[in-house]
């Protein structure tokens, strides 16, 4: 399976509503690029997010901090 | 709120006109802003916003308030801004590496911040960013929109082509991206990227996908809308398809930012040894002629405060750091990028700092381009300087570039300023370094010859002798 072809089945996954309109043409090529590009850091940014959440949670807290 | 105060006769900046919301008008005292009752309510929604305050307090959007009432006879718009003036614009084809990366860090920031607020930026040009000293500053507020959810952020072509791709390009293949820009105003196209990152750079960070891929699916979609276009014939009875719908989840969008922004960040640019890279510690001076060189610029520099001085063939900026002291603002132009990167990266970290870097080759300024060559503005033709420093650059110029000695002095005549100049004659080794591998043909370059050349331009205010008078520095004014 090519990279074309992987790309294209995460546009199918991804693809959905709204469309983007502004006064330079954001290219059809590009809006894809950065959906097949988005899918992954998608991915990555809510395994961070996720991750410094866990870490946060095994921070030791400050003394007088009751907080949950 | 301030009054307008122009005196009604707005000029429109030649390169504002591509997005119809919103255009640039100069009144001679004030930058102003026509926008449309769509961007007005922008403005007004953005100017709420804390981290669009937070982002003025920062200097990192220009300084811009609304003006109360309309400005006559220009009233064909909603509304008026007025904006900082940036004190001598600059395009991206005369930044160093340096600059276009931290012009692209801030371009990443200003988005990724946006989007966090519930807003997004329809564009990512490099133009939309200009300098103050050597502080990045994003100009163009009506780039700022209410984010749509489900939109991705349009502006990420325009930032490959104007941003990543060039920066990639001096990275990756030690190859300069100011010719690029400066033949495209575009930016490197997608294929044209991927065809000068081939082979193994490939492998390097960003390049398959941000490269590679983008340009795949730029060719692949480009020859689906050519089909389209064929088969649109008359009696066809086929309609024009709609356009392509695609879902972009916000964690789609904030995770290819901040990808794009570890991306940029870690590109450096390659190592390249250049004449004049070092020059604060290998010119050819021995310590008493550059202190009788510094003290003759500092003499001439201080006799008055100016507001422009452009330091023409600055190297690394020494004689620009005394202009600094006495001007407002300096402009330090070279055609040596590593000597410009030098010079900014000193001046980045300063607090304040009135000097602005550009690269550019002063035998080959940059021309007016763009949409009937007035888009972007000839480098001579943006602001006049009050006073121009030409430090050891007349025998480059006449010699290497063989520009006539007069038709130099004419040109720097129409600029109708203060002129500080050292004359290289023949006689110096740095001209006799020039002149080993040619015919000599460049006799007016001697002090009878230099200043029969400028009597009928120039009165002379003071000069002094440097290196055994090989050398000569004039203070000039035009006549």
């Amino acid at each position: 399976m090519n990279v074309q072809k992987i790309g294209l089945i995460i546009v199918f996954l991804v693809s959905a509503t709204s469309n983007a309109y502004a006064y330079i043409d954001p290219g059809t090529g590009s809006v894809v690029t950065t959906a097949i590009i988005g899918f992954f850091a998608a991915a990555a940014y809510t395994c961070r997010k996720y991750f410094y959440k866990a870490v946060d949670l095994f921070k030791p807290r400050a003394k007088g901090d009751k907080s949950n | 709120m301030t009054d307008a105060v122009g005196d009604g006769s707005l000029i429109p900046d030649r390169g504002s006109f591509r997005d119809r919301n919103n255009r640039v008008y100069d009144d001679g005292k004030q930058i102003i802003r026509g926008v449309s009752a769509e961007a007005l309510a922008n403005w007004r929604a953005l100017a709420s916003e804390s981290f669009f305050q937070e982002l003025l307090d920062e200097g990192k959007v220009v300084a811009t308030e609304q003006l109360e009432r309309p400005i006559a006879p220009t009233d064909e718009w909603a509304g008026y801004l007025s904006h900082e003036r940036i004190p001598f614009v600059t395009y991206p084809y005369e930044w160093s590496f340096g600059m276009l990366r931290d012009a692209a860090l801030l371009q990443l920031e200003l988005v990724e911040r946006a989007f966090h607020a519930g807003w997004s930026m329809k564009d990512a040009t490099a133009y939309n960013i200009q300098w103050i000293g050597s502080r990045p500053v994003f100009i163009d507020i009506p780039s700022f929109t209410p984010y749509r959810a489900g939109e991705p952020w349009v502006g990420y072509r325009q930032f490959c082509m104007q941003f990543l791709y060039p920066l990639m390009l001096q990275a990756y293949k030690g190859v300069d991206f100011q010719p690029f820009l400066r033949a495209d105003l575009e930016g490197v196209d997608p294929l044209l990227a991927s065809r000068l990152l081939s082979g193994s750079t490939r492998l390097r960070k960003g390049v398959l996908t941000h490269v590679y891929l983008h340009a795949k699916m730029q060719a692949r979609y480009a020859g689906s809308e050519l089909d389209e276009a064929k088969s649109l014939t008359e009696n066809s009875g086929k309609q024009v398809s709609k356009s392509r719908k695609m879902h972009h989840s916000e964690a789609m969008v904030l995770g290819t930012i901040q990808g794009l922004k570890r991306l940029v960040n870690r590109l450096q640019p390659a190592q390249v040894r250049t004449t004049w890279g070092s020059y604060d510690t290998d010119h050819s001076y021995g310590d008493a002629s550059f202190e009788t060189k510094k003290s003759f610029v500092e003499r001439a520099v201080s006799s008055a405060r100016r507001h422009l001085v452009w330091d023409l063939g600055c190297n690394t900026g020494t004689f620009s750091e005394i202009c600094a002291r006495h001007s407002d603002y300096v402009l330090s132009v070279d055609g040596d990028a590593k000597a410009i990167e030098r010079l900014y990266q000193a001046q980045k970290t300063k607090v304040g700092t009135n000097i602005c870097p550009a690269i550019m080759n002063l035998a080959n300024i940059s021309p007016g381009q763009g949409w009937n060559g007035e888009e972007r503005k000839a480098f001579d033709r943006r602001s006049r300087p009050n006073l121009v420093l030409c430090l050891a650059l007349i025998h480059h110029i006449v010699i290497s570039a063989n520009i006539p000695l007069g038709a130099f002095l004419s040109w720097l005549r129409k600029l109708d300023s203060e002129v500080v100049l050292e004359l290289v004659t023949l006689d110096d080794d740095m001209s006799k370094m020039l002149l080993r591998n040619r015919e000599n043909q460049y006799g007016e370059l001697t002090e009878a010859g230099f200043e029969a050349a400028i009597s009928k331009m120039f009165r002379i205010v003071s000069s002094e002798p440097l290196k055994g008078g090989h050398r000569k520095l004039y203070h000039l004014v035009p006549v």
